[in-house]
């Protein structure tokens, strides 16, 4: 239940990233919630199913973006995979080490694809802009601690209810009585 | 008949070697597409479903500031009927004027037998989704094999070009912006009848190949030269907004200002043209 709560959450960022955020005004830039989301992946779930998450979703992303196919596949799952690593050495769960996780994390992401299109292309390729790639990592540091502790309640949530064993049973008994 | 009851008991499943083969599965997918630009069967599937969503999500969004402008952005609109009467009214005036010119044009492009172009297929698609990355210039449309879009087929709105198909799922394709850096349309400045090739830079475009013995000045008109053989002939592409004074070379160095706001895309025209796209 987790997993698909989880795969409609990275399917809704994905598509909110590629319409309804595409639509504000350039000034205000476009936050990258699928970075988030996978960073979020990397850090509390487990290697394997996480996994799969990742490469799916980015999978998804590249069928929308860019010419070039599996570049968002590696570049995803190497910072899933180098996250999930460090994650087991330091303390980078916690709360304060979101901006800078995310920030990394989208610069290792946006770096990878930039060099591997360059390399794959023949002809030519847009300069590194690193005004809009400044205004992604702010967009992106601000919006990290929100974001990962909405998803670490909603996942909490997810577990108490499967706990529980709550999810699409009927409330029996009197709901109302004090608990002991 | 207890041990007979444990015997039947089917093997629990190993959790970690069913992900593990997921994953592997999924890896040797990926990794075979690896720098391809043609959708294979999975990417085609992802394309398909995530399309789904998109589409859901443009329709929503669109309801919305539908709704804000039809109902709360009423304010206002007292002063803004007193003044449109008085526009109206200019208008009318300026109307006939313009009844006349537009006879007179219907008489010359009957003259300048648009008829050919005009025989050629069109379809128009709604943009239901954009490249989220810097480095790349795409949009998603919706529509696709189903509706007779095909690999290489030309994109444009009434203001020009916008650019190419590149991938197709059966419901929705993807396409290649005339801004992106991989671009290159064949062109030419209307005035002096220079030829060129029109490059995307990320955010507009250059004319490049345009020889130095021929005269360009600000605001010329580009337009296609229908050479490459998949633009149409005459599409507007953009007006000339800086020319360099770089005196070495033997080529202009011209920027270009598109024709078309690619911002503000919401419906685009695909010509239903069989044409090739070299890779």
């Amino acid at each position: 239940m987790k997993h698909l709560l989880l795969l409609f959450l990275g399917i809704l960022f994905l598509a909110l990233q590629t319409t309804v955020f595409q639509a504000l005004p350039l000034w205000m830039g476009v936050p990258d919630l699928l970075t988030l989301f996978i960073l979020f992946l990397a850090l509390h779930d487990k290697p394997l199913p996480g996994a799969l998450l990742t490469l799916f979703l980015a999978v998804g992303l590249e069928t929308f973006s860019g010419y070039f196919l599996g570049l968002y596949a590696i570049a995803y799952l190497m910072v899933f995979a180098l996250v999930q690593w460090l994650a087991g050495t330091f303390a980078l769960r916690e709360m304060s080490q979101q901006p800078g996780l995310a920030a990394i994390s989208l610069l290792l992401v946006n770096g990878f694809v930039y060099l591997a299109s360059m390399m794959l292309e023949h002809v030519s390729s847009a300069p590194w802009q690193w005004g809009a790639v400044l205004q992604r990592l702010l967009i992106i540091t601000i919006l990290a601690m929100p974001v990962n502790r909405w998803l670490l309640s909603l996942t909490a949530w997810c577990d108490h209810k499967k706990r529980h064993r709550t999810f699409f049973q009927p409330k029996k008994g009197n709901r109302y009585r004090a608990r002991v | 008949m207890a041990y007979e009851r444990r015997k039947k008991q089917p093997k629990p499943i190993n959790k970690i070697a069913l992900w593990a083969g997921l994953i592997g599965f999924a890896l040797v997918a990926v990794i075979t597409t690896v720098g391809r630009r043609e959708f294979g069967l999975s990417h085609r599937l992802t394309f398909e479903a995530l399309g789904r969503a998109q589409v859901v999500l443009t329709d929503s969004a669109g309801f919305v500031s539908g709704f804000w402008r039809h109902y709360v952005d009423l304010i206002g609109v007292a002063q803004e009927n007193e003044r449109l009467k008085l526009e109206i009214r200019r208008y009318v005036a300026l109307n006939a004027e313009y009844r006349e010119a537009v006879a007179t044009n219907v008489r010359l492009n009957q003259l300048l037998d648009l008829k050919q172009s005009l025989d050629t297929p069109v379809l128009t698609a709604h943009v239901i989704g954009r490249d989220p990355a810097l480095w790349f210039k795409t949009l998603t449309i919706d529509k696709g094999i189903s509706a007779g879009v095909k690999k290489g087929m030309p994109v444009v709105t009434i203001e020009g070009v916008v650019g190419q198909v590149i991938n197709v799922s059966p419901s929705f394709a993807k396409v290649l912006l005339a801004t992106d850096p991989n671009s290159a349309i064949d062109a030419i400045i209307q005035s002096n009848r220079a030829l060129g090739i029109i490059k995307g830079d990320g955010h507009g475009y250059h004319l490049d190949y345009v020889l130095k013995d021929n005269a360009v000045s600000k605001d010329d008109l580009i337009v296609t030269s229908g050479m490459g053989g998949v633009f149409p002939k005459a599409l507007p592409i953009g007006r000339v907004t800086e020319i360099g004074n770089d005196k070495r070379g033997m080529f202009h160095t011209i920027t270009v200002q598109p024709a078309v706001d690619f911002h503000e895309l919401e419906y685009v025209t695909i010509i239903l043209q069989a044409s090739s796209l070299t890779d």
